[in-house]
């Protein structure tokens, strides 16, 4: 029954995707129709989804997991590929946050897109993403994880490029497209390897027999790091990250639902996956989670220095997810998923309580631009308020559950760990510094000089609702994983994890990482409000200081430019190259070298044709001749 | 009944009786065309209905004794791979054909007849299972491409008809040289003077002959694919050629080369293959990221697509020289994948280059506005054309270089850049006429899909999603004949006996020959006296 | 075997054959090139027929009939050739007509 379900949660967005593609109307069709398939069908398969979750729960958790073949997909070279799903604790989870979180801001988009052009693309297009992430997550061997993988990205790069008009919207869509091929390719020669070493790319298989690869071989140590190259480009990790923040010039709800929520924590949900391949190799997971490490402060110093909401938004994602990536890289695989649901509301949560600023400012996204919301926007205010709290890890909210899980169970994994929850404790104090400077500029204060242009406007039920929804998630999503008290999350996750490493912190470790994590929210809290709630001018007064590193933050330690000379540049230079030297000079010499000899031998003997008959046979006869004379000598020597 | 022979026929008649239409009756002309290349469409989809899968060798033969003794006969049929190719020329032709009578050129039942006449010539090609018809097919549709370019083409149309001549010319003299000395030197190996494709299988030639027999193939097949640094003819030919006409090069008569590397290169030459594999696996590659970059930079949408082309196929030559059976079937299938994109993908260029009068690439944009079929089904041929994950060319992609990953890992590798640049450039293409603000868009000008654009563009879509949803359906066809195929270079390389899955023939048999590891044990019944304790 | 000498054959076959190359050689009204064309082949014809007298083989004689064939095929191309030429108000002069110069 689960698999049958599974068929149709996985069939429902694209059906409500095609159609909507295929509308049979010419122009733009009637929006009733539209919200009903594009919304409705997400909200079927959340409603089925929750169904599936609740037979689940019925079951014997070592039954919790459900395989389906629908049929052989290809026979090849003695690797057979099945299009086949597979339900287990862990696609579970990720269904319910996909389903759920993607209604509700489908639901929210439904008032936010209604001054759009292409109300209908914008459905179809997000119908598409969520069946992408299904088949994503649902996918029961690498192949259709993989398409599941590179079907994300199309729908990523459609609705990056939403507005297709503008160039910078084009050129984002195009770097995230391409930096998600790089991530591709890492998957697929992971892929290419295990076919060579296993034979089989199906999950059962490939997990069973992963001991063949040999513990801390380079094979294995070679597939971690390929699938992490995946990992990393998807989920906007060191180096490649940079299309994530550029990534903000989609629409706000895509934002929150691909950018924030769901896609980009597909690389974690793909480490988590493969953690039979991972706890083969220590040094891949070690990589892993220095590069979680490395990212997840760099990206929360760029935080720090951004202007635009959505920007500050994009690289908190950034840090975020970094620090799912060192707990994945760690083997904390079951706190990992944890931050990821806890991420997925109050993420959501940040991104549509800014895209209602931004909605109700018609367009406007500078922090500079604005002041003293709080008095226009009540449920945005509320809502961001909540998302602050819970991504600052503040004493009770989601957030501080489920990144205390992760600091505290850092400290007892090693060294590394160690050095990961110094790492990480930084960084939170400075999420909550950056954090709650979005706030307090934006919704505390005056009204920014000038007035508001466009007249602040407060959001109807249809965004007021979803936001309310997740704002209450962000703030109640992390009690179901309590220290000291239970942990659901590490219960449901079990039957998914078996056999991966057991690291508990002691009683200590997870006092001492409580208390201090408590202590650095509300120290980060409070130097936010020293220097941008208190006192705005104290702002401006220090904007002077370390204008060279500040610039450098503000454009992302400058990997771009670096990336712009160093990679672009030079292919780019080298392409130019061959088309104008090696093209027409070196391949079309190749070619060239025949073509003249054959022009030019025929030059010469085009004089023999004179187009008079009587040469001719003056030469037949001459030529017979010669042959005569040559026989007859020939004949009398 | 003879349908392969039938299918070869019906073009050719078609063809005649369009070239003694006169000038003027084009709607004659146009049903002519029209019924011919649906007969043939029929009679090749009968001859896969009638297809066995389980056969590795030619099936639905034809034969008939024409100077038995010099061994020349009229042998066609189909194998694993080659029905699929006749299928995809078939099918192209069908949907070029009936392009082409909606809009058609000058002198229109002459370029028909010439359209069929290359029809014939091709699946001829591909259903010879003799030398000589192959070489006298290979020729023969040269012909009426070069009419094609010749008379029907762009400004230049003279230059790049003559060179395209001349130069493929070159290439197919060496094989036909080659083909003469494979008969003499088999005769002398086996004593029997054949051209039978089947029969040369397994003669076995010295390494020395094998190989400089495997270069006289290769160089016509590399000029034809074209291999990089060949391809000189190709910006060229593809440039100045009627769109039409380009998309049937690309998509259909390229393949020739690949299907003439896999069914008489690699088979009948293993050693010589074996020496010269990692040479033209390195070119491919060099042809993959070359192309790439060559097309990123482009300045026309149409070089775009033919230098994209050559990264393409790249990856098809690479799959079949790595002697890997998942590499060879992905080759196999990516041959119909690239026909059925690229065709597309010419289609739709051509679609563009009509409602703007425009070819550059940077001087249009923002058509999405004004069209969105046009760019909702580009943007479907474009992910296609890039092998995203998902689509008919991925599945391709991905089994060609699982294979050759098995055996050369390093190539696969390289040609994985091929993969990131693909990406670049067909976004490139995509983007800068589709997106931005508009530009270059002359009014009065229908930039939309019309019908007959659809007529034409969906049914490839649609075949298309079909093997991107169940590559089963062709994979699985080609797995015997791809078996056979490779099995002797296989043992030629020297790989391990469980990867060689079908055995392998020898002409003479192997106990005459005095052969180290000879397993006499495998047929007691021929040891010699003494040879067995 | 009596009657008339192989040599006296020769000898006519010869004479012919040389009136007939010279007048390829020197006319230039295709009409009496076709003649003298038409003289070579009959000269052949006439030494084989010589021959086949002097073997007492019949083959030369058939031969000779196959030649005569031919040349008739050949003289109906070549006057219809003259007369379409003639038809288009050419003159009828051989090296005149050299469109086919390269």
């Amino acid at each position: 029954m689960a698999t049958t379900l599974g068929w149709i949660i996985l069939a429902l967005p694209l059906l409500g995707c095609l159609a909507l593609a295929l509308f049979p109307r010419h122009g733009e069709p009637p929006k009733g129709p539209v919200i009903a398939i594009g919304v409705g069908s997400i909200l079927i398969a959340f409603v089925l989804s929750a169904v599936v979750f609740a037979s689940m729960l019925a079951e014997d958790p070592s039954e919790r997991l459900h395989v389906d073949s629908l049929y052989e997909w290809i026979d090849i070279g003695g690797v057979s590929v099945d299009l086949a799903i597979r339900i287990d604790t862990l696609s579970m989870m990720m269904m319910l946050i996909i389903t759920g979180v993607g209604f509700l801001i489908h639901l929210y988009s439904v008032e936010y897109m209604d001054h759009d052009r292409d109300y209908r693309r914008f459905f179809a297009e997000m119908n598409f993403f969520v069946f992408s992430m299904l088949l994503l997550v649902m996918a029961e061997n690498f192949v259709f994880l993989i398409v599941g993988w590179g079907f994300v990205g199309i729908a990523s790069y459609l609705l990056i490029g939403y507005y297709y008009q503008q160039a910078d919207a084009v050129r984002s869509a195009k770097k995230a497209f391409v930096m998600n091929v790089i991530g591709d390719v890492g998957m697929v020669l992971a892929a290419f390897l295990l076919v060579r070493e296993l034979g089989t790319l199906d999950y059962s298989e490939v997990f069973a027999r992963a001991g063949e690869l040999g513990p801390e071989s380079g094979t294995a140590l070679a597939v971690c790091l390929l699938l992490f190259v995946g990992a990393a480009a998807k989920s906007g990790q060191m180096p490649l990250h940079s299309w994530l923040p550029d990534a903000m010039t989609g629409p706000t709800p895509v934002s929150a639902l691909i950018h924030a929520a769901t896609m980009v924590t597909a690389g974690v949900y793909l480490i988590v996956r493969c953690y039979t391949l991972f706890d083969l190799s220590s040094l891949a997971g070690d990589t892993v989670a220095v590069v979680g490490m490395v990212t997840l402060f760099l990206a929360a110093t760029v935080a720090l220095m951004q202007v635009d909401i959505k920007r500050v938004l994009a690289w908190s994602t950034v840090s975020q997810i970094g620090y799912m990536v060192m707990a994945a890289g760690l083997g904390l695989y079951a706190s990992a998923m944890f931050h990821l649901m806890t991420h997925a509301f109050f993420k959501a949560t940040l991104f549509l309580a800014a895209g209602a600023v931004i909605h109700a400012l018609g367009g406007e996204q500078s922090l500079d631009r604005m002041g003293g919301l709080r008095r226009h926007l009540r449920v945005a205010y509320f809502a961001m308020g909540a998302g602050c709290l819970a991504i600052a890890g503040f004493p009770g909210f989601s957030g501080f559950f489920s990144k205390d899980e992760i600091l505290a169970y850092s400290l007892a994994a090693g060294t590394l760990g160690t050095i990961g929850y110094v790492v990480g404790t930084v960084a939170a104090l400075l999420t909550a510094i950056y954090m709650f400077r979005l706030l307090f500029r934006a919704f505390f204060g005056p009204d920014p000089d000038g007035g508001y242009a466009h007249a602040p406007h407060p959001s109807r039920w249809w965004m007021a609702v979803p936001l309310s929804i997740l704002a209450v998630l962000a703030v109640v999503g992390g009690w179901i994983q309590v220290p000291f008290g239970w942990h659901l999350i590490d219960d449901w996750l079990a039957p998914a994890l078996v056999g991966a490493p057991e690291i508990s912190p002691s009683h200590t470790q997870e006092v001492v990482s409580l208390i201090i994590g408590s202590i650095v929210a509300v120290a980060g809290i409070a130097i936010a409000w020293y220097l941008f709630g208190a006192d705005r001018e104290r702002r401006l007064r220090l904007a002077g200081v370390a204008a060279g590193p500040r610039r450098v933050l503000e454009d992302g330690y400058e990997l771009d430019e670096i990336y712009d000379e160093a990679l672009i540049g030079t292919t780019r230079d080298l392409g130019d190259a061959l088309t104008r030297d090696f093209e027409p000079k070196g391949a079309g010499g190749i070619i060239s070298a025949p073509v003249a000899i054959v022009r030019g031998s025929a030059r010469v003997l085009r004089a023999a044709e004179s187009g008079l008959v009587r040469t001719y046979a003056f030469a037949l006869i001459a030529g017979v001749g010669a042959a005569g004379i040559v026989i007859v000598l020939a004949v009398v020597r | 009944m003879p349908w392969i022979t039938l299918t070869i026929l019906v073009p050719l008649a078609g063809a005649l009786l369009c070239g003694l239409l006169a000038q003027s009756e084009r709607r004659t002309a146009t049903l002519v065309a029209l019924a011919t290349a649906g007969v043939t469409l029929v009679l090749s989809l009968v001859a896969l209905g009638l297809f066995d899968r389980n056969l590795a060798d030619l099936q639905l033969v034809d034969h008939l004794d024409w100077v038995e003794s010099i061994g020349l006969a009229w042998d066609v049929g189909v194998d694993g791979i080659s029905i699929w190719l006749l299928l995809l020329t078939t099918v192209l032709f069908m949907v070029g054909i009936g392009y082409a009578c909606f809009r058609l050129p000058e002198r229109g039942p002459a370029f028909l007849a010439m359209l069929l006449l290359a029809e014939a010539g091709l699946i001829g090609l591909f259903a010879a299972g003799d030398l000589v018809l192959f070489y006298v097919f290979w020729e023969a549709m040269l012909v009426p491409f070069a009419f094609l370019i010749w008379v029907w083409g762009g400004e230049r149309r003279r230059r790049a008809g003559l060179t395209f001549v001349i130069y493929t010319m070159v290439g197919s003299l060496l094989m036909l040289v080659a083909i003469l000395a494979t008969a003499f030197i088999a005769q002398d190996i086996t004593g029997q003077f054949t051209f039978n494709i089947a029969e040369l299988r397994g003669v076995a030639f010295s390494e020395t002959e094998s190989t400089w027999l495997f270069l006289g193939f290769a160089l016509a097949f590399a000029i034809k694919l074209p291999l990089w640094p060949l391809h000189g003819w190709l910006p060229m030919a593809y440039g100045e050629a009627p769109i039409l006409v380009t998309a049937l090069l690309a998509a259909v008569m390229s393949k020739a080369a690949v299907y003439g590397m896999i069914r008489i290169g690699v088979p009948v030459f293993p050693e010589g293959a074996n020496n010269l594999a990692i040479l033209i696996g390195v070119l491919a590659v060099v042809g993959i990221v070359y192309g790439s970059l060559v097309a990123w930079r482009a300045r026309t949408m149409r070089m775009l697509v033919a230098y994209s082309s050559l990264a393409h196929l790249g990856f098809v030559m690479l799959g079949i020289v790595a002697f890997d059976v998942m590499a060879a079937q992905g080759a196999v299938l990516q041959m119909v994948n690239h026909g059925i994109i690229v065709a597309a993908a010419f289609i739709i260029v051509g679609v563009i280059n009509r409602g703007t009068g425009e070819e550059d690439i940077d001087r249009i944009g923002g058509l999405a506005a004004r069209a969105p079929w046009l760019s909702g089904i580009f943007l479907i041929v474009a992910m296609a054309s890039l092998a995203v994950p998902g689509s008919n060319a991925f599945v391709g992609e991905f089994f060609i270089l699982a294979g050759v990953f098995r055996h050369h890992a390093w190539l696969a590798v390289l040609a994985c850049i091929g993969i990131v640049y693909a990406a670049v450039y067909m976004l490139r293409l995509y983007q800068s006429s589709m997106n931005h603000e508009e530009r270059g868009i002359p009014a009065g000008r229908r930039q939309e899909l019309g019908l007959p654009d659809l007529v034409a563009l969906v049914p490839l879509v649609l075949i298309m999603l079909f093997i991107a949803l169940w590559p089963a359906s062709i994979v699985g066809g080609t797995r015997a004949s791809v078996e056979a195929a490779v099995a002797p270079a296989q043992v030629a390389a020297g790989r391990p006996a469980d990867q060689i899955l079908v055995p392998v023939p020898r002409n003479p048999p192997a106990e005459n020959l005095p052969l180290p590891g000879d397993e006499t044990a495998a047929d007691p019944a021929t040891t010699t006296p003494g040879g067995q304790p | 075997m009596t009657g008339v000498p192989l040599a006296f054959y020769i000898g006519l076959s010869a004479a012919m054959f040389l009136i007939g190359m010279l007048g390829v050689m020197i006319r230039r009204n295709p009409l009496l090139l076709l003649l003298a064309v038409e003289l070579m082949l009959n000269s052949a014809n006439v030494a084989l027929v010589g021959f086949s007298r002097h073997w007492d083989d019949s083959a030369g004689q058939i031969f000779a009939l196959v030649v005569m064939v031919v040349a008739a095929a050949e003289v109906v191309i070549g006057l219809g050739l003259v007369v379409a030429t003639f038809r288009q108000r050419i003159e009828l002069d051989v090296d005149q007509l050299s469109t086919l110069k390269g």
